[in-house]
């Protein structure tokens, strides 16, 4: 162990006390012994209680000679355990499913919103996101956290995050605690996140613990499921889109087991047919191939040695595939070939050593690597047949290649010294290799029949290869000062080499929470946020031509103070209500000069942009019922984000402060999920937004010149924009709706335990945008259609009408 | 048999899938009023007039909003001018701009003030023009060879140009929204000219932009030296049209004021690519109170090359043709692929 967090545990051993006795231990699904996070281990004598981490594990550390725990989760019967505290314990437990325990769970909700002092973070249910319906019927879990108070999406259907006025680059994704790049397929409209290969997901918007850094924003912590111990599971899935399996199981039994689930777009191999025969239908010459699909796979695996030292491995791929060939006849003698191939995607891939050093000390030690690629190959192939009967093959071929990609290694601890605190620290080094852009192109041409000449080119244009560091080291404390007052408090110094550069960032992390009666609780935090890495992005849709570029000399890393309090009120039996505030200030933000966008290429990226400053601020209202038949939520935002770039040289819409670009007043949401029975369910919701903001130049005027007849024509004319975003969009509103047919049959197969092994379909039928509201995907000006008397009109495209959908699921 | 009111579920699911595509957005005019605009370009030797108007709305595509009640004053070297006639918004003077003349222009239109200043800079000096012409089956590559003497101690800003004479009216080939495809990659403009597209000089780069039809640059690196510059210019040659042409390409060089730089700067921004994906650029304007430029210029044209009907052939200016059959071959791979391959697909006549 490194000599240093030796020294860090003498020096915080003193607030370990000698009569106290510490409890540790995991608390897991009875079924298939998943380890359950945010489980709740309470003392019912003295009510001192905690949380299970993201690992499963608890430490409580007691007073007197015995104690009553009380083990509860959401959905899970609770266990009453009665421990003589002589020494300290370990103990596991496994909770067994219940559906029919109501109070139980919301107590277990009760104590998780009254407990902690983490603010802005929010923790939903997979199940209860999965059920949200969604475009084409595809479960996704962001699209599910966009309707959460907060979170603004960007374009329609697409799966862009806005969190509190940030970027959609300001958002840290961690799959099992991995950072990915990319986390939208076909352009957002689908995530990267197979629903289901998840098992828990958590949502910080403020206040974030000192163990995150490296984005202004959010942070989404996805963890996937580590796979049944006991017996093989699984379930396999068909729909509008895509085709789905699941399977997870022991590979040694209560040793080791595995969770592994794909996920493939089969729209290109039913397509490819038609495509080919319409552009056959055209001219009788045109033979078209193309297609499109995504893919992702997620693979778990975990060893368990002891109870005390656990092994995990994670793996992800996840790619887009869109490809076109096409071979035309130009002329008689000619063939030609058109080929378009371009695939983009991530890599990631984790092992993790969990291991209990002490009681109250636990350990993590860690390594990831992830990447993301995007490589087109675009080519043109001419088959001449010459006069001789010989055939010519002439070649044009570009290349591309953008990658970015991480090694990262981790150790971390969580210590606990006693009742009252509850330490986490550690430290990590990440590596970055950064290449923006590759592209080469050759040209090995003869055009023997027109001109006789040919040409030959080679050549190869590539961004330098940037190589970073981003060392991080981080120390936290939830501190129970008393029965009302907790803390938690924290540092997390980052520091970030890159080019000639260093850019240390100390960043203080603060919440706090005071209980104001039984059911009514007051938060409050600070934190401050660092961000290295930019997201040259080209348009509001997620297209793999975006690329990942970090800070450099001249552009410095983003920084954000955020401030929140909020006011939590449990109506017992009924709901969880929050109201919250924020005030976020930023500075550095990145925007591009007007007239100015990277397309493709990062070259001269950095002339590209303006540095400036924002602040951004709003209220968030959430009711919440998460038990019962009837669940859901209603979510509502009033916010407003404000840029200013006003520095020397780096001026936008002359210095005067402007909306952001995704700055909306209101958004809301309302998502309600009814069970009427073990075999049907239903589910709604409703979203209403004010209208995206954009620049449009309402006036025009003629070019100058110094022939007076230039001015008859009225053909060169220029646009005058008043200011920028200038203009907001019709408001949006859409309802969905979707409602499950379930049915369970046994089979003749038996389970470990000797029951007949039960399998489940389920039928999922869904409509997406129910009444069928035009809302506006991107607008334009169109000399096609009149308004106002004039004979060209502004015109919104709208891309979802109605969208009805189904998917079968089996559950085995 | 299917009962007909099944058939009507799939039909009804179709007609909903389409009928929400495309929908006017009705946007009040009043939101945006219109602004004062004043456009005035002194150009050496040539009679001064001012363009003066409103703005219009952008979905009005009518030209030339006149103002009413206008008070219009030009002083020039000390000397005040006042428009002899007005015709649709083009206010004409007795007064025709000589080199170094120092302008101010006031216009009071109702309680509006519109002011602006500029002068007639310099004209260029330009030797030894020479130029010469390749072809082949899809375009024509023009090479411009001349000397530009550059004033010691003067600061100057030029603009080189390739002007189109077609049908009747000159115009500078551009980039327009409203242009068709075919338009669009009329003319490649390229300046192989280093001296010419230094760092500090011109938003055209180093090996040209096939958008650009004009060269800006400055004489950051010619200043006071005769420097022997090189122009070469991508003429696609238009076979999509039906009756026989003729098109008349010449060169023109501008020596621009400050302001009139960046006026024209701003132009090629909005006239690239980019800003078809980008936040719309803001065109620089020198006039308080109203959108437009005011600002002077010295321009020099000189006649190139006629090509008549796809097939360049000589005018006034002695042009050899073919003089380095390599040539073509040589550039002829700066042409994007995919306009190549247009080009090749489009009927012949």
């Amino acid at each position: 162990m490194p000599r240093h967090i030796l020294l860090f545990i003498l020096l915080i051993a003193p607030l370990a006390s000698f009569a106290q006795h510490t409890v540790s231990g995991t608390v897991t699904d009875n079924a298939s012994g998943e380890t359950l996070i945010g489980a709740t281990i309470l003392d019912t004598r003295s009510g001192k209680g905690t949380t299970t981490n993201a690992n499963g594990r608890f430490t409580l550390t007691l007073k007197g000679d015995s104690a009553m725990l009380r083990i509860t989760f959401v959905g899970y019967e609770p266990i009453y355990d009665t421990i003589v505290l002589t020494t300290n314990q370990s103990r596991n437990y496994r909770l067994k499913s219940s559906i029919q325990l109501q109070e139980v769970t919301i107590t277990a909700q009760r104590i998780n919103s009254r407990e902690s002092a983490q603010m802005s973070a929010l923790e939903m249910p997979v199940e209860q996101l999965k059920a949200v319906p969604v475009l084409f019927g595809e479960a996704d879990i962001l699209k599910a956290i966009q309707l959460l108070p907060g979170v603004q999406s960007g374009n329609e259907g697409t799966g862009g995050m806005y969190v509190r006025g940030g970027g959609p680059d300001e958002n840290l994704f961690l799959l099992d605690g991995v950072p990915l790049y990319n986390v939208n397929h076909l352009g957002g409209f689908f995530s990267a996140f197979n629903a289901d290969a998840v098992k828990n997901v958590t949502l910080y918007k403020g206040s974030f613990p000192a163990r995150f850094g490296g984005r202004l924003s959010s942070v989404l912590d996805v963890t996937t499921n580590n796979g049944n111990d006991k017996e093989i599971h699984g379930n396999a899935s068909i729909g509008l889109i895509s085709t789905k399996i699941a399977v997870e199981g022991p590979i040694i039994p209560e040793k080791t087991t595995f969770s592994l689930s794909a996920r493939r777009t089969y729209a290109d191999l039913l397509l490819r047919p038609l495509v080919a025969r319409m552009a056959l239908d055209v001219d009788g010459k045109t033979k078209l191939n193309a297609g499109y699909h995504f893919y992702d796979i997620n693979a778990k695996a975990v060893h368990t040695f002891s109870d005390k030292s656990r092994l995990y491995a994670t793996f992800y791929a996840g790619n887009d595939d869109a490809n076109i060939r096409v071979r035309t006849e130009s002329s008689l003698q000619e063939d030609q070939y058109l080929s378009y191939i371009n695939i983009w995607g991530n890599l990631v891939g984790g092992l993790r050593w969990n291991y209990v050093l002490r009681p109250r000390l636990f350990m993590n030690l860690s390594s990831s690597y992830t990447q993301y690629t995007n490589t087109m190959d675009v080519g043109i192939e001419t088959i001449a047949t010459l006069n001789d009967g010989s055939e010519q093959v002439s070649t044009i071929d570009g290349d591309y290649l953008s990658s970015i990609r991480d090694l990262t290694g981790r150790i971390d601890f969580a210590f606990t010294p006693n009742t009252n605190h509850d330490i986490q620290f550690g430290t990590y080094l990440t590596h970055h290799w950064i290449r923006p852009s590759v592209a080469s192109a050759s040209i090995d041409y003869y055009d023997q029949i027109q001109m006789n000449e040919a040409w030959q080119m080679d050549t190869n244009i590539q961004d330098a290869l940037v190589l970073a560091n981003d060392w991080v080291v981080f120390a936290e404390d939830d501190w129970n000062i008393n029965d009302l007052l907790k803390v938690n408090y924290g540092l997390h110094f980052s520091g970030f080499q890159v080019e000639n550069s260093f850019y240390p960032s100390l960043q203080p992390r603060l919440s706090a929470r005071l209980l104001l009666g039984e059911n009514l609780s007051f938060k409050a935090g600070y934190a401050y946020m660092s961000q290295y890495m930019h997201l040259l992005s080209t348009t509001s849709v997620s297209m793999p031509t975006d690329l990942w570029v970090p800070s450099t000399d001249r552009i410095q890393p983003m920084n954000a103070h955020q401030l929140a309090a909020s006011i939590c009120y449990d109506i017992p039996l009924v709901a969880e209500l929050s109201l919250e505030g924020y005030y976020k200030r930023m500075s550095n933000l990145i925007e591009y000069k007007d007239g100015m966008t990277a397309f493709g290429t990062s070259q001269g990226w950095e002339d590209l942009v303006c540095m400036g400053d924002g602040w951004t601020y709003g209220v968030e209202f959430l009711a919440q019922r998460n038990f019962g038949e009837f669940t859901g939520w209603i979510a509502y935002t009033w916010s407003r984000t404000t840029h200013l770039f006003d520095r020397e040289g780096q001026v936008l819409n002359n210095g005067n402060p402007f909306p952001a670009k995704y700055d909306r007043r209101h958004d809301f949401s309302i998502v309600l999920n009814y069970k009427f029975s073990e075999r049907f369910d239903v589910s709604a919701t409703w979203v209403f937004c004010t209208g995206n903001t954009a620049t449009l130049a309402m006036q025009r005027y003629p070019r100058a010149s110094d022939d007076p007849d230039d001015y008859n024509s009225g053909r060169h004319s220029l646009s005058h924009v008043s200011s920028r975003n200038n203009y907001r969009m019709p408001n949006y509103h859409r309802a969905d709706i979707s409602a499950n047919f379930h049915r369970t049959f046994k089979t003749r197969l038996t389970l470990a335990n000797g029951q007949p092994r039960k399998i489940r379909r389920t039928i999922n039928v869904s409509v997406y945008n129910l009444y069928n509201h035009a809302n506006p995907y991107l607008t334009y000006t169109s000399s096609q259609h009149t308004s106002l008397g004039y004979s060209r009109a502004l015109v919104q495209l709208s891309i979802f009408p109605i969208l009805p959908s189904a998917s079968y699921t089996i559950y085995f | 048999m299917i009962p007909h009111k099944f058939l009507l579920i799939p039909l009804l699911t179709f007609v909903l899938f389409f009928s929400s595509c495309e929908k006017v957005i009705e946007i009040d005019p009043l939101d945006s009023p219109s602004q004062l605009v004043l456009n005035g370009v002194p150009s050496a030797e040539k009679p001064f007039f001012v363009y003066f108007a409103n703005s219009h709305f952008f979905l009005d595509t009518s030209n030339n909003h006149p103002v009413s009640n206008v008070d219009m004053l030009l002083r020039v070297n000390g000397n005040e001018y006042r428009p002899t006639h007005a015709d649709q918004c083009r206010y004409f003077f007795n007064y025709i701009p000589h080199e170094d003349d120092s302008l101010s222009i006031r216009v009071q239109a109702g309680d509006r003030l519109v002011t602006s200043s500029t002068y007639v800079p310099r004209m260029p000096q330009i030797s030894n023009l020479a130029a010469f012409i390749n072809s082949d089956s899809t375009f024509n590559l023009l090479v411009v060879n001349f000397k530009v003497t550059d004033p010691a101690n003067y600061h100057n800003y030029y603009r080189f140009g390739i002007t189109q004479r077609d049908s009747g009216s000159i115009y500078i080939p551009y980039f327009d929204y409203s242009d068709t495809i075919d338009t669009t990659f009329n003319t490649f403009f390229f300046c192989f000219d280093k001296a010419l597209t230094s760092p500090n000089a011109a938003a055209t780069e180093a090996l040209g932009g096939y958008l650009y039809t004009q060269l800006l640059t400055t004489d950051a690196n010619i200043d006071g030296k005769t420097h022997n510059a090189s122009i070469m210019v991508i003429l696609l040659r238009d076979t999509n049209e039906i009756q026989p042409y003729i098109h008349q390409y010449s060169l023109s060089i501008e020596c621009v004021t400050p302001d009139r730089y960046r006026y024209l700067q701003d132009i090629d921004e909005i006239n690239s690519m980019m800003s078809l994906i980008a936040e719309p650029p803001e065109v620089y304007s020198n006039v308080n109170g109203a959108l437009g430029i005011f600002a002077g210029t010295a321009k020099r044209t000189f006649p190139l090359i006629t090509i008549s009907d796809g097939q360049p052939i000589n005018t006034k200016v002695n042009i050899p043709l073919n003089e380095d059959p390599t040539l073509i071959s040589r550039y002829r791979h700066l042409i994007p692929p995919h306009i190549l391959q247009k080009l090749k697909n489009r009927p012949t006549r």
